[in-house]
Parts: C-alpha cells; structure tokens; sequence
C-alpha cells in the first residue's frame, strides 16, 4: 500500500514536472526570434547600383517597381505610373510614408540620384546599358518623378526593379569605394543588423516595411561558400536553406526533414569564345563545328543528374524563344563536314589543322564551381573526339582579355532584354566576349523600341536566327536551381522561375513562415 | 634492440611501383576518358575498382595516377638531395664565413612554413606540371639534409684520408666524390627515402586544395581532391581506394626509412 502511494505520487509529480517544464519550454520558444539561415556567398560589398545578381538586394532594397512569381512587373515604391507616348516620359508616383532604414522619409531625389550614379559612365555600372535611352530624371515633387526616354523601351519597367539606394547618405560618395556598401541602408524588408565579414550577415526585420512587416524576424546569410560545407552543414541543421549542386541535393530528396525545390531557371551555361583573341579571329568560321562537337544532354545526365536542359539560345525560357533556329544538335558528322570545308585536314594525332596549325584551344573556368568544371572537361573531351584539341584550365583570376574561352553563365527570367542587348549587343557592359555582329544589334535595338509584343516577338525571333547562325557562345544547357529547405518553413514558391545563380528565391520573403 | 628487416614493405613497394611504372600493361581504360553515361558505377567486374562521378575508371587511373605522384616524389627527393649535399658539404668543408652565410640561409628557409614557401615558388614559376612541382617541392625539402650532410663533413674533413688528398692537390669536388660522400651517405639515406615521403604528401596537399597540378593531369592527389564530394554523394570507392594506395606507399616508405635509421645508429654506436 505504501509503495503504490509513493509511485502514485511518484508519478504525479513527474506529471507536474513535465507540464512546468513543458510550460517553460513554450515560453522560451515564443520569446526566442524566428531565424531562417541561408547559405550565401561571400560578399566584399553590398551594392546593387554596380553588381549584379546579388541575392542579398531583394531583402534589403526596394526598387520603383517588383517582379511577382511569375515574373510579371507589379508597383513597388512607385504605387503607380503613366506612360506619355508621345514624349516619351514615365511619371511615377511614390509611395507614401515609407522611410528608410534610418528613419529618413524616402523620396523621388533618391530615385533620380540611384538611377543617375547607375548611368555616371565613369561608375563603371555593369547594369548601365539598360538605361542608356534615359534623357532626363526630373523630380516633379516629393513623391513623383519623371524619365524621358531617347525611345521607347520596352523593357523600361523591368530595369525599374533596380534597387532605390538613399541620396542622403551617399550624396558626393565614391559610388565603388564608399563605406555605405559593407553598413547599407535600404527600404527593404529587412535591414542589416551586424555584418561579420567572411562569416555572416544578419539581418532583422523591418517592422515599419510599407507593405507589412515580415513574419520572420531575422534572417542570417552565412557564408558558406563551399558546396559541400553547405551540404553538411545543411545535414547537420545548420542551415535552413541552402542552394546545392544536384549531386548533393539528390542526398536530401524523400527526406522528411528537408524539402528539395528544383527549381526552373533562366540560367545557362555555355562556351564563349573571346573574339579579342587571335585565334578566334582568325577561326570563327568554325565556331558551329565547336557547336555540333557537344553532346548536350549527356553532359546533362552525367554532371547535373538530368536536371537541366539542352540549350541552343538565350531566351529559351522566355515568351519570345523561337524553337525553329539551329540547334546544333549533337553531330559529330557536321563537325567534320565544317572543318574540311573550311579546309582543315586531321592531322595522325587526330586532331584538324589548319594551315598547318593544330585547331587547339583552352577553355578557362572560374575557381570554385564543381558544375562548371565538370561541363568544361566533359564539352572538351567531346570536343576531343571530334578533332578539336581542347584543354581545361582554372586560373585564379579570370583573364577576359586575353583568355581564349570561358565557361559562361547567363540568363535572366525577367524582359528579353535584360542579358541579351548588354551582353550581345556590340561594347556594351556585358560583352565580355568582344562579339559583335550587326544584324543582332539591329534587332535588339529594335525590339527595345518598340512596346508592341507581336513586333517586338519579330525582332527577337530575328535577333536569334542571327544570334544562331553566328554563334557568340557553344551553348550548352539551362540548370535547374536545386534549393534545400528545412520543411518547417512555409511560402517558398516553387514555380518561379529564378534567375543567374538561382537568383530570386526571396522575392516573396516578407510572406515566408517557419513554424517549428 | 635488432629491427626486423621489413621485407612486406619492399615487397609491397616494390609491386607498387613496377605496377605503376608498367601502368600501361595494366590500364583496362583509357584512364582519362569519361565515360559520362557510367559515372559513380561501384566496383565490378568491368570497372574493379569502380568508377568516379565523371565516369572515369579508377582501377587504369590508380596505376596511371600512382606514376605521376611516384615520379613527383624520386624527382623532387633528387633534386632535394643534390641541393641538400652540395649546401651541407660547402658549409662544412669551406671556410667559416661562407658557412655562416649558408646556414643562416638554410635557417630562413627552415622557418618559412613549408606549405607557404611552396605555394610562393610555384607562383613564381608560373603554371604548375610534373617537372615543376617536382622542382618546387625539391627547392623546399633540401634544408635538414644540408644541415645533417654539414655536420657530418665538419668531423671529416680534418681526417687523416681528407687532409692527404687534399696535400696531393685534390679539389672540392674530388674529394666531395671520393672520400665524404661515401662516408655520410649512409646517414642521409634515411632522409632520402623520408623526402620521398614528404614530396608524395606535398603533391597530393597541393592537388587536394586544387593549386597543384592542372586538371587533366592524373595523380593519387588530385584523384582524392577530386572525389571530395564522395562523401555526399556515396560513392566511398572513389575516396577510399587512392587514399589506400597512398597509405600503403607512404608506410612503406616510412618503415624502409626507419630500418635505415635504427641500423644506422646501431652501427655508429659500435664505434
């Protein structure tokens, strides 16, 4: 009898331990702040007047207006716009009571200063083409501002997206060197709360954010530049998001604890050649034998486990794509035809000469990206095999100007403009390949101009059979974004298409949940 | 205490390298070809010892790779030496200035840390291919010999056979042939067959942090830089087995070079 009064007790104090405890741990879990971890790149500067595809500006920075899921341009800063046809000029009207970071009222100054320093050609902008039309910015009021236009621009709206950057503090700055860029102030849902370099950047909400304050209250970007750090880290609840390789991110699939987003994108990966260089000079006419030499989707299913797709162009993810140019599907027979009418012979090594000289070229490869090592030494031994000797090399620092080819990634899910006028379009700030080619800039320009879609549909279904017929790059496939995120975090949208790098997942952050 | 002779080490060494050095007899593969649509295949009957993400075999690459690292080791353990005996013998045999110079020379080398010195030098010689990492690892591995190899000379050169040659007017170099290295030669042996060791570790590091050699070169080194996601991905073949042939190597290189030592010591000791 005794004994049982003791278990009894015994057991009913276990229950009220349980339920104070239990208590205590509900408490602590509502005080303790939601943090998401995002595994990031590194960062030396956050500034999105000069560099692009950082995904760090979608959380700190608003720009005029914003892309949606699908992509689509909707109001942002500016709540509303006309468009006067006739001068050419885009009124904005701003919206009301949003404040920067630091408290100071955000205005039309800041717009015209941001998209002014963009344009300052001594800034050395690599975004400063898509404004190259704009004639004038003039602030109406405090919260209208106007741009007047050369010509029209089709995709003006998109390149509004560009982040606001505050006037008031970076008014007579160096626009490269100012110490704005490692402490920035945006309006943006999030603002930065410490910055220790190399390792994280931590950012807490902005609870005065004008369309609501985000339900996630901190979001740290640490830096995890290492893919397979990242997919350890990821294993060991380090992070909760993360962008992996597909190797690695196959490992986390049918896994309850994880939710893999595969991820459609814009961004391809192909060779560019560097017409700067000699020997393209001098052989471009067999740059389509290069192209035939590639087996695209082998390449596809051996480095990125199928996750991707063949490419032949630039806009294949796009409204415009035209399907009827050439493919350069694999063909090792058409390489061979090209080079000897091209009057190369193959020489007992096995390998085309021409005029006595070996066809033998490098292709260059970032440091530090698995996925573009393996394509490059998978398109060379290809290449190989087709009689064109080519080797693989990663230098430390990539050589634009006198390098003879480089594994490129482009693409951008946004206007057809955006990644193709600045990086086909002669000098402009994207071409890094020194290609220029008449006919491309003509159409470009010519589908910029114009706002009428099936108009603007003709140009750029020219623009890629000219693009096609002179290749500027051996395209070789789109990537799927293999994004890994802890289940327990709601609102990623997994139908948008992201952009370079797996660019844009947190368009939506603000809407983002994690319920542990 | 007699140590045994470690005849399973030279043997297993001895396989090793006429194994890889008749890599050609033994290759079932080209060792460079990716065979893309068989990546990441388990050992089998067709591939013994699997193969690796990008397809390649890694039973043709083992015995192809094993030559480049065998002959990055002897190379750069030669040029060490060389370095290491002409430093050590001028310092000891000349007169004391220069060999203050020199040893103080051989100190600043000695403190920089290795790895960097290495990674300096091979910035300066511009790309990197077998013969040149060779030199570079060789340029950096020279300085305890020279200092062993100026010890030694600094107790013979006032023997009695030293001092005759010398008054019957014979030069450095004869004498250096003649009568001092076959007297320290036994002593750096050890040191010799360590180098071989060190300069085998230094390759595979250097093609491990991916600054070694280029990309299409093969060798136990950048075989295990190149399967570091092996760990992620499963496929343990592609880690474990390099990893097992540059351990068996490396402890056989290291019990020849122990029994040299104690065998060495045991002989001094009996004087």
């Amino acid at each position: 009898m005794r004994k049982q009064i003791n278990l009894q007790t015994g057991i009913g104090l276990l229950i009220v331990a349980m339920a104070v405890l239990c208590t205590a741990c509900g408490g602590d879990v509502q005080k303790e702040p939601v943090t998401l971890v995002y595994a990031s790149g590194d960062y030396t500067r956050i500034n999105p007047a000069m560099d692009e595809h950082g995904e760090i500006n979608l959380l700190l920075f608003d720009g005029l207006t914003a892309h949606d899921g699908n992509n689509e341009v909707v109001p942002a800063l500016a709540k509303s716009w006309e468009f006067d046809e006739a001068s050419c000029t885009y009124t904005f009207h701003l919206e009301e009571g949003v404040r920067w970071h630091d408290g100071e009222p955000f205005t039309a100054e800041d717009v015209k200063f941001t998209i002014e320093a963009v344009m300052y050609p001594e800034n050395g902008a690599e975004n400063a083409p898509n404004y190259e039309d704009v004639q004038e910015i003039r602030v109406v009021d405090e919260k209208t501002v106007t741009f007047r236009l050369a010509a029209p621009n089709a995709a003006f709206l998109d390149y509004m997206t560009m982040p606001v950057l505050p006037a008031h503090l970076l008014e007579g700055e160096d626009m490269q060197e100012s110490d704005f860029f490692r402490a920035p102030v945006g309006t943006g849902p999030y603002k930065l709360e410490s910055w220790d370099v190399g390792q994280s950047i931590v950012m807490v909400k902005n609870e005065d954010y004008f369309q609501g304050a985000p339900h996630i209250d901190r979001v740290i970007f640490k830096i995890v530049t290492d893919d397979n750090a990242r997919a350890l880290q990821m294993e060991a609840k380090e992070l909760d998001l993360a962008l992996l390789p597909p190797k690695a991110a196959q490992s986390f699939a049918e896994r309850e604890e994880y939710v893999c987003y595969d991820m459609k994108t814009s961004d391809y990966r192909g060779i560019l050649f560097n017409f700067h260089h000699p020997f393209w000079q001098k052989n471009r006419d067999i740059i389509p034998a290069v192209c035939y030499a590639i087996d695209r989707q082998a390449i596809i299913d051996a480095v990125l486990l199928g996750q991707g797709m063949p490419a032949y162009g630039p806009l294949q993810r796009n409204v415009y794509d035209n399907e009827d140019v050439e493919h350069y599907d694999y063909n090792p027979q058409k390489t061979a035809e090209i080079l000897e009418a091209a009057g190369c012979v193959r020489g007992n090594d096995g390998f085309y000469e021409r005029d006595g000289e070996k066809l033998s070229f490098v292709i260059s490869v970032g440091a530090g990206d698995q996925v573009r090592v393996d394509m490059a030494q998978a398109a060379a031994q290809q290449l190989g095999q087709a009689g064109l000797e080519c080797r693989v090399e990663i230098p430390t620092q990539v050589d634009w100007a006198n390098q003879m080819a480089y594994l490129i990634g482009w693409g951008s899910p946004f206007d057809a403009d955006d990644h193709t006028y600045k990086v086909f379009g002669t000098d402009k700030g994207a071409n890094y390949s020194g290609y220029s080619n008449m006919a491309v800039d003509r159409y470009l320009l010519e589908a910029r101009q114009t706002d009428d879609p099936e108009a603007r549909g003709a140009a750029y279904d020219k623009f890629q059979e000219a693009l096609a017929k002179d290749p500027a790059y051996a395209f070789i496939c789109y990537i799927d974004a293999n994004y890994v995120a802890d289940a327990s975090i709601q609102g990623i949208s997994p139908d948008t298409v992201m952009g370079h790098h797996g660019v844009g997942i947190f368009w939506n952050i603000e809407d983002w949940t994690i319920d542990r | 205490m007699k140590k045994k002779f470690p005849g399973l080490s030279l043997a297993l060494l001895t396989i090793i390298v006429i194994a890889c050095m008749a890599s050609e007899l033994l290759m079932t593969k080209d060792p460079a070809y990716m065979d893309l649509a068989r990546g990441d295949i388990a050992p089998c009957r067709e591939f013994l010892f699997g193969t690796d993400a990008m397809g390649r075999d890694i039973f043709s690459m083992i015995w192809y790779g094993g030559r480049v690292s065998l002959l990055i080791g002897f190379g750069a353990t030669l040029i060490s030496t060389v370095i290491g005996i002409l430093v050590g013998s001028v310092s000891g045999y000349g007169p004391s200035g220069i060999d203050g110079v020199l040893m103080r020379l051989t100190d600043i080398v000695l403190s920089i840390p290795g790895l960097l010195l290495t990674v300096f030098l091979q910035a300066v010689l511009g790309g990197a291919d077998v013969f040149r990492l060779a030199v570079v690892i060789g340029l950096t591995g020279w300085m305890s010999l020279a200092r062993v190899v100026r010890t030694e000379v600094l107790q013979l050169k006032n023997t009695d056979f030293v001092l005759a040659s010398k008054c019957l007017g014979g030069g450095f170099f004869h004498i250096l042939r003649r009568h001092l290295a076959p007297n320290f030669v036994a002593s750096i042996l050890f040191m010799a067959v360590m180098n071989v060791r060190n300069a085998i570790v230094a390759e595979s590091t250097l093609s491990f942090m991916g600054i070694g050699l280029p990309l299409e070169v093969i060798s136990w080194g950048s075989m295990l830089s190149l399967s570091e996601n092996a760990m992620l991905s499963r496929s343990w073949w592609t880690v474990f087995i390099p990893g097992v042939f540059l351990a068996a190597t490396l402890l056989c290189l290291t019990n020849l070079g122990n029994y040299m030592r104690k065998s060495i010591s045991r002989r001094h000791s009996n004087l």
